[in-house]
């Protein structure tokens, strides 16, 4: 551990979340120019720092328990980190902080510089509402969180109103189903309540075993199950995503596509496997079929809509729909190795699409629009980025080599292990439909001639293009080194299915 | 318990649908914000009705020990709900501010109108 970090290993869960906070309060002093910017990316850093350690020591000796203001759970609000909470920490703040040094000129370009200030605080209130979520021990917090989260990126949404007008509409539509979806999970967490007299996250799982409490706790199931699916844009109620992220400024799609649906199916694996009632560690047969269905019809779904969109925004947003499909596969039917595959496949796919939301926001940056009509012969007069862009779509179909491919193994393998090959085949179907819209961009870009009067541009600056090449380098890092990040995930589930599986 | 006796639960669904059936059959995005907010008011009421107890009074500490109390938790809970709900409020009709702006109007047909037709043009 780094020494001048030693003091305060105690307080690692609550600074995770005190450091973007403090820092999204003090980010509009700063004023305008960069310096919000360089203290955005600051914050991020020592956040990341962080979630580092916090990784590290819950290999070494366990999960964390961290009781707030000194209050003992149950009564007390409880900060727990295992395994899994401290992955998807790694993954929210290490993406962010990346994309966050990529933004300073995408963000100027798209922003008017009063709003600047404003903008780097609600960009880390934001995030500081998403690491919230995934520290959170009690049933409660993670409400008010999840709005904290979901107020601000509403606001971020819309701030793409100065390039495409479009933005607003797109988050007030969003506002109305996000809130219908957080208003779902507070009934569920109140029928919780009202069943156990517990807010507590394990205490309520201990009581939902011994006591699984009829039609209350099954009412409570269906509005939790409801919610989470509208807050991680699970088919069919994934309408607000594709126009949201294609509206939004490039720099929040980016941001938004790597950690807020992430933070959102984590959600739904806590509450489905550590917070309601399970059957020896794994769903009863009704919630794999209807979870199971819903990720089938988003897989062939989104990768069908992908496949026809006008720009590279609205494909990889459809493209999104389809990838939250394969983790919520993985994560329905509650064997071992499809749970890995699951929270592989959610690390994979923040820095892939994070780094292909960055390579649409780069083209948008030096050609005002990603419209494929205009991204004729891209990859002659763009070749690094283009390339990039190439790179992250094998990873979205799985080709051997990248990371997809480590994370879709593991998911097919736990498909066919727990005897659902229909599902397992869905899962290959979509990897060729994956094919499909990723060649649209090859021919394209590196196929169709240069138009005659399209005008001299440059390759994308080298600060824009470092970070989009260290998220996809390191996707593809991660796919021929596997063995370390396998490992921990492997735990993750181990520890989310109760130790069987 | 009788049918009657769940009273609140009942006024709770029903505020609820009416607010959820305004957001959804209403154009304008001024009457979908208030549907929000009653759909949301009607959960405030359901955990309300869950700290409730017959006969009890409000949650101060007395030495009698025969005195029943309410369940304060439960209303703390909704008090930060409450702030939720009127932050909520306060970013959508900022929203619907920003559309009346860039679009004049609020009626969300004829928004989707003027993003089709502006589709068309090709701009």
């Amino acid at each position: 551990m780094l020494n001048f970090l030693q003091p305060w290993s105690l307080h690692f869960p609550v600074l995770l979340v005190l450091i973007p906070l403090l820092g999204g309060v003090l980010a509009p002093l700063l004023g305008r120019g960069s310096r919000g910017w360089a203290w955005a990316v600051l914050t991020m850093g020592f956040a990341t720092l962080i979630a580092i350690e916090m990784l590290l020591a819950i290999r070494a000796g366990g999960a964390i328990s961290y009781p707030l203001g000194g209050w003992p759970p149950p009564f007390g609000i409880e900060l727990r980190v295992d395994m899994l909470s401290a992955i998807v920490a790694l993954v929210v703040t290490s993406v962010s902080w990346i994309v966050t040094i990529y933004a300073r000129r995408s963000v100027q370009m798209e922003i008017p510089g009063d709003r600047l200030g404003p903008f780097w605080a609600v960009w880390l209130l934001a995030i500081t509402g998403l690491l919230g979520i995934v520290v959170s021990g009690d049933a409660f917090n993670v409400y008010v969180l999840l709005e904290i989260s979901s107020l601000t990126i509403y606001g971020l949404i819309a701030m793409g109103r100065s390039r495409d007008r479009k933005a607003l509409v797109s988050a007030f539509n969003y506002l109305i189903l996000g809130s219908i979806g957080a208003s779902f999970i507070l009934i569920g967490i109140g029928l919780l309540y009202a069943h156990t007299g517990t807010l507590n996250m394990s205490d309520l799982h201990q009581r939902l075993q011994a006591n699984d409490g009829g039609a209350t706790v099954l009412t409570a199931r269906a509005f939790l199950l409801v919610g989470l699916a509208l807050k991680m844009a699970l088919f069919p109620l994934h309408f607000w995503m594709p126009a949201a992220y294609s509206t939004a400024p490039s720099a929040v799609a980016g941001l938004l596509s790597a950690t807020a649906t992430k933070v959102g199916i984590y959600m739904a694996m806590r509450f489905l496997y550590t917070v309601l009632p399970t059957e020896g560690g794994t769903l009863t047969d009704p919630n794999i079929w209807l979870l199971g269905g819903c990720a089938g019809g988003a897989i062939f779904y989104g990768s069908i809509q992908a496949s026809r969109q006008p720009s590279l925004s609205l494909l990889l947003g459809y493209s999104s729909v389809a990838q939250v499909g394969y983790i919520v596969l993985g994560l329905a039917v509650g064997h071992i190795d499809a749970m890995t595959g699951s929270i592989l496949h959610l690390m994979f796919h923040a820095l892939m699409k994070g780094g292909l939301f960055l390579c649409a926001g780069i083209f948008l940056y030096r050609l005002g629009t990603n419209d494929f009509t205009q991204l004729a012969g891209i990859g002659r007069r763009m070749p690094w980025t283009s390339a990039a862009v190439v790179l992250g779509g094998l990873g979205m179909i799985g080709i051997p080599g990248t990371a997809g491919f480590i994370s879709k193994l593991h998911l097919l393998r736990g498909l066919f292990l727990a005897d659902y090959p229909i599902l397992a085949m869905l899962v290959l179907l979509g990897s060729a439909m994956a094919a499909i819209y990723t060649w649209r961009f090859v021919e394209i870009a590196y196929l169709k001639p240069v138009p005659e009067d399209a005008e001299e541009i440059l390759e994308a600056p080298f600060d824009m293009l470092w970070p989009v090449w260290l998220l996809i380098g390191s996707s593809l890092w991660l796919g021929l080194n596997p063995a370390p990040v396998v490992e921990i995930a492997t735990d993750a589930a181990r520890a989310l299915l109760g130790g069987g599986g | 318990m009788t049918l009657l006796g769940l009273f609140n639960h009942w006024a709770f669904v029903i505020i609820m649908m009416v607010g959820l059936y305004a957001i959804i059959a209403r154009n304008n995005m001024v009457k979908k914000i208030l549907g929000l907010g009653l759909f949301q008011t009607g959960i405030f009421l359901m955990y309300i009705t869950l700290g409730v107890r017959d006969g009890a009074t409000a949650p101060i500490l007395q030495d009698d020990p025969a005195v029943i109390y309410a369940n304060p938790l439960p209303h703390v809970l909704i008090l930060t709900a409450i702030v939720v709900s009127v932050s909520t409020m306060a970013v959508a009709l900022a929203l619907a501010i920003g559309i009346r702006e860039s679009y004049g109007t609020v009626e969300a047909d004829e928004v989707a109108a003027i993003d089709q037709s502006s589709q068309e043009v090709g701009c």
